[in-house]
């Protein structure tokens, strides 16, 4: 009884400090964007006076809602182009067995395993050569290899547990095989497509390294590359307080949305999932 | 359970292994920190030096491929398409 008492009290103990662990810098930029001046370096866990300055001078002194609007349409593209691809791609993935089909989905997965930086020079090559440098369509497009291979194959994952009786059913009554895919499969893909469209939004929202390459001026810049050129009144100082205060505004959208779709995230990553 | 471990360390490593932008954001062009992306992107983009950049970026892919290599064999794991990784 004692013994169980104690695994359980241990047990509890280990839950707290991974979730301190995981949600203490979060609160504690949300501390610091609402402190100025000399009480940043204030090392008490709790507020003292709330001061939300730094979130009008961070739209103040930069093109901020710029940024955000530029990182949501550049999201928002990926997006649809990502399902827009892997919707049609996973039902040949997943329905049709053609040759090379295997090497195809692993190739997929090679991709995605891949450095972003050792494709940086040949990226940069073809966004130069498409006219789409400073472009948010350009930085889309960068985007899909990152989002495709995540994409295709959780559809496809997902595509394979749906029962086949069901299109077979739609292809006896004469459905042509865009009509089959646009009244029958997406509305059945409906979760898997929710949950790696929010995966793929998330991955374009927070990317860096070729938000930063492919784009040269402030009113072109996505979020993430705002926020880490955000610069003080003289090269020595960074303003910590609007740096937290812009970081907190784009992060806290993102947390909400994850956090009510999370059911649907596990359920629609999961339904098709490894089941060897 | 070993499988979907494998996987997890392969896939963690690489991450580790590859990362660019909290280096970046935090330390910038501080050669004590410096990961092998940062030193590829320097090379490629600040310094204008694209065989020196190219020859970086192939290394670190290079290096990345190995590792996964190494820790395929060793965890015996075999490519299935189904569960994408068995042990």
């Amino acid at each position: 009884m004692l013994l169980r008492l104690i695994r359980r009290a241990a047990f509890g103990a280990l839950v707290v400090v991974i979730v301190v662990y995981a949600v203490f810098p979060f609160y504690w930029a949300i501390v610091s964007s609402l402190r100025t001046g000399q009480a940043l370096f204030n090392t008490t866990l709790v507020p003292g006076s709330v001061d939300l300055g730094n979130y009008v001078a961070v739209f103040r002194e930069q093109p901020f809602a710029r940024n955000i609007f530029n990182s949501l349409i550049v999201a928002g593209t990926t997006v649809l182009l990502s399902l827009a691809l892997a919707a049609p791609a996973s039902y040949a993935l997943g329905r049709i067995a053609f040759r090379g089909r295997t090497a195809l989905l692993f190739g997929f997965l090679g991709i995605s395993m891949f450095p972003q930086v050792a494709v940086l020079s040949g990226m940069f090559e073809i966004v130069q050569g498409l006219g789409l440098y400073n472009r948010l369509l350009g930085l889309a497009l960068c985007y899909l290899l990152i989002t495709l291979p995540l994409t295709v194959w959780v559809l496809t994952a997902f595509m394979r547990d749906l029962p086949r009786e069901i299109e077979e059913a739609a292809l006896v009554d004469g459905a042509s095989p865009l009509l089959l895919m646009w009244r029958v499969l997406l509305p059945l893909m409906a979760p898997a497509l929710a949950a790696t469209g929010l995966l793929a939004f998330i991955a374009a929202w927070n990317e860096f390294l070729f938000a930063l390459t492919f784009t040269i001026t402030s009113e072109t810049r996505t979020v993430p590359v705002a926020i880490a050129l955000i610069s003080g009144a003289t090269g020595y100082e960074l303003p910590w307080g609007n740096v937290m205060a812009a970081s907190v505004t784009v992060t806290l959208p993102l947390v909400l949305l994850v956090l009510i779709f999370q059911r649907r995230i596990v359920a629609g990553l999961t339904a098709g999932a490894i089941k060897a | 359970m070993k499988p979907a471990l494998a996987v997890a360390a392969i896939f963690r490593t690489l991450d580790a292994m590859r990362i660019f932008d909290l280096v970046y954001v935090l330390t910038g062009s501080n050669r004590e920190t410096m990961t092998m992306a940062v030193y590829a992107r320097q090379q490629l983009i600040d310094f204008q030096d694209f065989g020196a950049g190219s020859a970086a970026s192939t290394l670190l892919f290079l290096v990345i491929a190995m590792v996964t290599a190494i820790f395929a064999t060793t965890a015996r794991l075999r490519l299935s398409e189904r569960g994408v990784l068995a042990g």
